[in-house]
């Protein structure tokens, strides 16, 4: 807790600072703006580089709208203007006043740059931001994946420091936080539930998506609400040229997506749906039993925009998905988010770029049980409302501020349970919480020098807890101690965190520097699951009288090196993250309708480490990577293991991903990709006993043992069809799991059916060798 | 209520044998041992029988199942403004009473002395709750028709009742607990749907079904069991349970009201 009055006394300082900034800097400047977009559908380019030929002090990227701005003194520049998989700009450009200048790049058919890039050929080494990793949409579909559907939150997982929660489980753990920790946004909008199907597919249909940044580390102060990482995602604005048709038919799901023009360089529209026929394939069963089962997963993406003037833009974007399983009249089972987001785009000057934007965000589930005699249905909501405002203003060639503020108003429902009379369930509501997240921030991107650059930011977070019913405390062994009423809108508890956030990176030559990195993090929801896999069951709670905020410090060092011309990309970064007022559950803990669920709650500490390898070939027929991660992931709760820290579920001492791409000509891609790590953290038996009848075993202390070794290779194949047709189409061949490797999924000990006597081990694997065929097309 | 989240996991492997093909293997591991502890499993009822306690140790994982019985324990429990009842070793490890009639709402403190150390239990025992009939129905889901039998109660109202279903197969104890709270039914007239797969009931099975009140401290030690191996919904993060028994020891002491039926399954 802070007090309020240092608060507005360090605003008014940092005011002062950034007047002053200004009249520093006051000389004869002339700013060129505009945006960089792709020359065939204008759709904008985010994080395109912009950099003045021969100064590498000079130079910016463009925002999440593909907007860029630098101030200049009077002269003749050379622009160079570059994105990945597009040919690089050059124009000369004399600047005696202020200009608006838009670049349109070409995409380049030969595509030899990797999945991941960086902007500039060596951005990585020059920007002070580090533990940052950009996803090129575009080349996704050449990597291999489970059933041929490809998915970004698997590619992400094949990163170093960003590691899958399990098999065919689309949650990930970035550097030792939990799944809860990483802040997923689609245009802005929180998705809390980013998986379909249990967890095999991830809710983000990549056809639909332009760009996704994800940080592991170093945040910028836009950022907050998460301890661990943000996980960025943009949707495409839509063809801004012409209507085209895009899809594809796979061996689980079909998609198709449409995107055009409304008015032709003005306005467009893109929409991309997805579904999953499983059950398709069940309703032709000839057993009538199967026909009556649904299982199925949807996604359905949407946006359009208006280009009102040169000054205004307006965005309106949504995501909608869902997942339906249902055992015919006796059980169903939905779930799924809804996100919509409307944007404004203002540009107050040609310094000056405001965005508006309006938010909204949903998950929910119902599970309906139709069995007679005991009908029951369970729903469940969290659902947010969130504005936000945000500023960039290039004051100068030195300095690039953002500053803005965020107003997020949450609700949690937690659980209704509906019957009819006739059945022998009770109607239950468990109070719904609301709470309202406030934040403010400003960073400061600084050329200090040639060689040093500093992104630096701070950013005030309160949240406060609303009433609306009965607020309880417990002590330390779950008895509560205390429940107090409060009125609708009445404020129980606040907390107030400030957050700085500093990078810094100080270039060695060329090709070669040292980054630091210090971001404190705040997350103030929390998802609680007790279960050793993540379920769409899983419940978010709020900060409240007994639950404080999650608290992340995270130090990082790096050393980033290219070398043959920027061709071979290789980097080190080191991570220290202490976590504070993490949460588990006490053992035993019964979630199903809980009404006191914080009674079973307990906190404690965490604290990670670890260094991070990596090393890429970005150019040329044959490229890709090699990640290796060495960490380590500890808790410490004085309910658990005598207080004594342990290894975390997320705890993988060793993780290697290796990617490789070859494209011998025009049209044959093929890639692999082979992933090891150690097993994970899991409580074994170290005895048994019977106990009326049945054998119960005893178990030693929490996560002392490792499952098996994980370890797979998947290659897959494709096939472009000639180029320069309107009608393009490409077929994909895979095979995930090559080798027929079992990893093990889950590990039950239970007695040998052969003989009672005996007990045993048994490993249960999800799958072994799974080929996959996809056929997509373009018109 | 538990068989909702029940169903849910046999749907969750349902997608996964549909999409995959899952496999199972045994899997050889070294696991650590332990000092042998305490198990205590003693069950009183509200029938004029004789009581039995059960003393056993842990054994190791790779040892044999069968009991390793603890003799020559001082075995004594203690009606609350009651008498005290002296259990006497009939075959080792396990101790019987005299025959005595518990009663429903009175508690009861059991003591097990072994080697000089006391082990203390105490449980209140709940008010009877009969069944009133095993009914049987039918339930499909992909492909597969499943027989299940329904327990049939009146929930009392107003307080807090957990139950342990004893399940018998031909005579033969199911190895489950089938434990429910009445959170969810609190007060109703309740069909508690039981799930018997490996193998499955089939036509001519003589299911027998005990059912037996019990405090919530039983009903938890049972229930976290169950949550482990996942009858009751997802695998949770295993723990040892705690027992109502002090120092250490492992099992519970129940005092619990006590119904049977039994039906053939058609």
């Amino acid at each position: 807790m802070i007090n309020i009055f240092a608060v507005k006394r360090l605003a008014v300082l940092v005011l002062i600072y950034f007047i002053s900034l200004s009249f520093l800097y006051a000389q004869k400047n002339y700013t060129i703006n505009g945006v960089v977009k792709n020359s065939a559908t204008s759709e904008t380019l985010i994080g395109a580089s912009v950099k003045i030929s021969g100064v590498s002090q000079l130079g910016t990227s463009t925002n999440s709208y593909g907007f860029y701005s630098i101030s200049l003194p009077e002269g003749q520049y050379k622009f160079e203007v570059s994105y990945v998989g597009y040919v690089t700009l050059i124009k000369e450009i004399n600047i005696s006043a202020n200009v608006k200048q838009d670049f349109s790049l070409e995409e380049s058919n030969n595509l030899n740059e990797v999945v991941i890039t960086n902007i500039r050929r060596n951005d990585n080494v020059i920007k002070a931001q580090m533990g940052v990793e950009k996803l090129n949409i575009k080349d996704i579909q050449n990597i291999p994946v489970l059933f041929g559907e490809k998915d970004i939150l698997k590619t992400l997982q094949l990163l170093p420091g960003i590691k899958s929660a399990g098999e065919g489980n689309s949650g990930f753990y970035v550097r030792g936080g939990s799944t809860d920790q990483n802040l997923i946004l689609l245009d802005e909008a929180p998705v809390y539930n980013a998986s379909h199907l249990l967890g095999f597919f991830s809710t983000f249909n990549s056809d639909a998506i332009k760009d996704v940044t994800v940080y592991k580390g170093g945040m910028p102060a836009q950022y907050g609400g998460r301890l661990s990482s943000v996980l960025d995602i943009r949707m495409n604005d839509g063809n801004k040229k012409e209507t085209t048709f895009e899809g594809g038919i796979g061996l689980i799901s079909s998609r198709l997506k449409i995107e055009g023009p409304f008015v032709k360089d003005k306005s467009s529209f893109m929409v991309s749906g997805r579904r999953t026929y499983a059950d398709a394939f069940l309703a032709l069963a000839p057993d009538t039993s199967l026909r009556g089962n649904t299982l199925y997963f949807y996604d359905l993406n949407a946006k359009a925009n208006y280009q009102l003037d040169e000054k205004n833009t307006v965005y309106l974007s949504g995501y909608f998905g869902r997942d339906k399983l249902g055992l015919n009249e006796t059980f169903g089972f939905n779930w799924g988010n809804a996100t919509g987001t409307l944007r404004w785009n203002h540009l107050f000057s040609n310094k000056l770029f405001s965005n508006t934007s309006l938010i909204v965000s949903k998950y929910d589930y119902t599970i309906e049980n139709l069995l007679s005699g005991s009908e029951f249905k369970v729903n469940s909501s969290i659902s947010d409302f969130n504005l936000k405002q945000d500023f960039n203003i290039a004051l100068n060639n030195k300095h690039e501020l953002k500053f803005g503020f965020d107003a997020l108003h949450h609700t949690i429902a937690p659980g209704q349970i509906s019957s009819p009379s006739t059945s022998s369930v009770n109607e239950i509501k468990i109070e719904t919480r609301k709470g309202v997240e406030l934040a403010a921030y400003f960073s400061d991107q600084y050329n200090l020098s040639d060689k040093i650059k500093l992104v630096y930011g701070l950013r005030l977070s309160s949240f406060s807890l609303l009433g609306g019913g009965n607020f309880k405390t417990f002590d330390v062994d779950g008895n509560q101690s205390s429940s107090t009423f409060y009125k609708s809108s009445e404020i129980v508890k606040t907390y107030i965190n400030l957050e700085p956030r500093f990078s810094a990176s100080f270039q060695l030559d060329d090709t070669k520097s040292l980054k630091a990195s210090y971001t404190r993090n705040v997350q103030n929801l929390h998802l609680m699951s007790n279960s050793t896999a993540t379920s769409p069951t899983d419940l978010y709670i709020m900060n409240s009288l007994n639950t404080k905020p999650e608290l992340a410090d995270q130090f990082s060092l790096g050393y980033f090196n290219n070398f043959n011309d920027n061709d071979y990309e290789f980097s080190a970064e080191t991570y220290y993250k202490p976590m504070q007022n993490q949460i588990e559950y006490r053992n035993g803990t019964d979630l199903r309708g809980n009404q006191n669920v914080e009674a079973d709650l307990i906190y404690g500490k965490g604290r990670a480490y670890g260094i991070e390898l990596f090393f890429k070939k970005k150019y040329g027929k044959f490229n890709g990577w090699i990640g290796y991660t060495l960490s380590k992931t500890e808790r410490q709760f004085s309910q658990i293991n005598n207080n004594t820290w342990f290894a975390a579920r997320q705890d993988r001492p060793h993780d290697i991903s290796v990617v490789g791409i070859y494209k011998p000509g025009k049209r044959w891609i093929f890639s692999s990709t082979f992933v090891y790590s150690s097993g994970n953290a899991v409580t074994f038996p170290i005895g048994k006993y019977n106990l009326d009848g049945q054998t119960v075993f005893y178990y030693g202390e929490r996560n002392a043992n490792r499952t098996p070794d994980f370890h797979r290779l998947d290659v897959s194949a494709t096939l472009e069809g000639k180029p320069n047709k309107k009608f393009k189409s490409s077929w994909n061949f895979g095979i995930c799991n090559l080798y027929n490797r079992k990893n093990p999924f889950s590990i039950d000990f239970k007695d040998n059916p052969d003989n009672t006597s005996q007990t045993q081990a048994v490993q249960t694997s999800l799958f072994g060798i799974i080929p996959s065929v996809t056929w997509n097309f373009k018109f | 209520m538990n068989n909702i989240f029940k169903k849910q996991l046999i749907l969750s492997v349902l997608i996964v044998t549909v999409l995959f093909t899952s496999c199972e293997k045994v899997i050889d591991l070294k696991l650590n041992n332990t000092e042998p502890k305490l198990v205590i499993e003693a069950i009183l009822i509200d029938l004029d029988v004789k009581h039995i306690v059960s003393i056993t140790k842990t054994v190791n994982f790779d040892a044999s199942n069968d009991k390793v019985p603890v003799s020559n324990a001082i075995v004594a429990i203690k009606e609350e403004n009651g008498p005290t009842i002296v259990y006497t070793e009939q075959t080792p490890g396990n101790y019987i009473s005299s025959k005595y009639k518990a009663i429903p709402g009175k508690k009861y403190t059991m003591s097990v002395i072994v080697n000089g150390q006391t082990y203390v239990a105490t449980s209140i025992m709940p008010l009877a709750v009969p069944i009133k009939s095993l009914s049987q129905i039918e339930l499909s889901a992909f492909g597969e028709t499943r027989k299940i039998v329904q327990v049939n109660y009146n929930d009392p109202a107003g307080i807090a009742n957990f139950y342990y279903n004893r399940v018998f197969i031909n005579n033969l104890k199911k190895e489950r607990y089938y434990v429910e709270s009445d959170r969810f039914n609190d007060g109703r007239e309740v069909k508690n749907n039981i799930f018997i797969d490996e193998p499955n009931l089939v036509t001519g099975d003589k299911v027998k079904v005990q059912l037996l009140t019990i405090d919530a401290n039983v009903y938890k030690y049972l229930f976290s069991i169950t949550q482990i191996t996942g009858n009751g919904g997802p695998p949770t993060t295993p723990a040892n349970p705690e027992s109502n028994f002090n120092n250490g020891a492992l099992g519970f002491f129940s005092a619990s009201s006590f119904t049977v039926d039994s039906l053939v399954i058609k």
